[in-house]
């Protein structure tokens, strides 16, 4: 399912979620076209989508604001890490 | 009202032929004052906006702001209530545009006045833009914290959809805001730390610390933004990835393959000290390498002071 569709069947509730991942994003200086790798680099699985975002647990979805609340040093460290990983495979 | 009535009254004695004269020799010092008028006021122009953007050069940024505080008591300066903050707008890989478009600045310039039109429209009764540098645009906001962040916010969504000519990358900004609070914060624990008393310069001070805190946070924010961009890249558009690569490590904190091949050979725990140590090494240095500044500054005003107070008893 493309990115577009995704954003057509997402429920009100799964817009709220993505439009609080927005104000998170942009309080840590992040744009948004980063939502998705940033939430599967949280979650440690692939979030390409809306449509995957809309299927995330309660559970996921509490986890990814808690990190995002950690603020700027901890997510920037996260990406560090996911990123010399990346480059180190 | 005496003499004007007896140049007037004279007016009237003249000939026809001579009051024509008189009218034509007005209406050219008209025409003469109207384009020296124009000539101002387009100078006035230049010296005032940028010629890009639109927006209000850097030094009206420190102007006003440098008012704002001036008329702002203790209380309200360390008051997180109070309507006073500023964001920093960075547009992400500017050089990218400059230089890989094919049209030399005017590829920047098209992201610069996307970014500038953003801050514009964001909301005009809260935040005022001003091209504060290179690829740095600053808003004066008229808010809080929370405030300051929905401008942020609001700048964002009117770039979703923003695309420079012939760019495989989309306009985007790292952004970082501060509030007058936390620089006054600064400021007081500055003044306790070096224990010098500088009232002369304490708006300047302030406005340091201001700059410095949303600077700051926007540099962190660049290098999450590049490196999530290096990422996405790497894991979807190999050819992408190596033809932005050069652009996008500069705001990633200059991670370049010597680093990385070094990493290749460390244990998960080197690794994880490494990144520490180059989160640490860079950012803070350069954020300490601020307040170095700021501290130098102070105590030479202090000695210069001094040495003034020194001559004047002698």
């Amino acid at each position: 399912m493309g990115k577009m569709e995704g954003v057509r069947q997402m429920a009100g509730a799964d817009k709220l979620f993505r439009e609080k991942l927005e104000r998170f994003l942009c309080s840590l200086g992040i744009n948004f076209d980063h939502l998705h790798l940033l939430t599967s680099l949280i979650l440690g699985k692939p979030v390409n989508s809306d449509d995957d975002l809309s299927k995330l647990s309660q559970e996921d979805q509490e986890k990814i604001i808690a990190e995002l609340k950690k603020g700027q040093e901890h997510i920037l460290r996260l990406i560090q890490q996911a990123f010399f990983i990346q480059q180190a495979l | 009202m005496a003499e004007e009535l007896k140049n007037f009254e004279e007016l009237r004695q003249e000939s026809p032929e001579a009051l024509a004269r008189q009218i034509l020799a007005l209406h050219k010092e008209l025409g003469d004052l109207r384009e020296k008028n124009g000539l101002l006021e387009a100078e006035n122009e230049r010296l005032t906006f940028d010629i890009v953007t639109g927006l209000k050069l850097r030094r009206f940024f420190y102007e006003d702001l440098a008012e704002r505080i001036k008329e702002m008591t203790e209380e309200e300066l360390g008051s997180p209530e109070t309507p006073e903050a500023v964001a920093f707008f960075d547009v992400n890989y500017l050089s990218f545009f400059n230089e890989e478009l094919g049209r030399g600045h005017k590829g920047g310039d098209e992201a610069l006045r996307f970014v500038s039109q953003a801050v514009k429209e964001a909301d005009p009764s809260l935040m005022e833009g001003f091209r504060h540098g290179g690829d740095e645009i600053v808003g004066m906001i008229r808010g809080g914290f929370e405030a300051a962040e929905g401008m942020v916010y609001s700048v964002n969504v009117k770039l979703k959809n923003a695309r420079v000519a012939g760019s495989e990358l989309p306009v985007s900004v790292s952004s970082g805001v501060a509030h007058i609070s936390e620089a006054f914060e600064a400021y007081r624990k500055f003044i306790a730390e070096t224990k010098i008393e500088d009232p002369e310069n304490k708006i300047d001070k302030i406005m340091n610390f201001l700059v410095a805190i949303a600077d700051r946070r926007a540099t962190r924010a660049k290098a999450m933004n590049s490196i999530l961009k290096l990422i996405e890249l790497k894991q979807q558009n190999p050819e992408l990835y190596q033809k932005v690569k050069p652009y996008l490590e500069k705001g990633a904190l200059r991670i370049g393959e010597s680093s990385i091949e070094k990493l290749s050979t460390m244990t998960e725990s080197e690794k994880l000290a490494f990144i520490e140590g180059h989160i640490n090494g860079t950012l803070e240095a350069r954020f300490e390498q601020e307040i170095e500044k700021i501290r130098i500054e102070h105590r030479l005003i202090a000695e210069i002071a001094d040495r003034r107070d020194g001559m004047k008893k002698e």
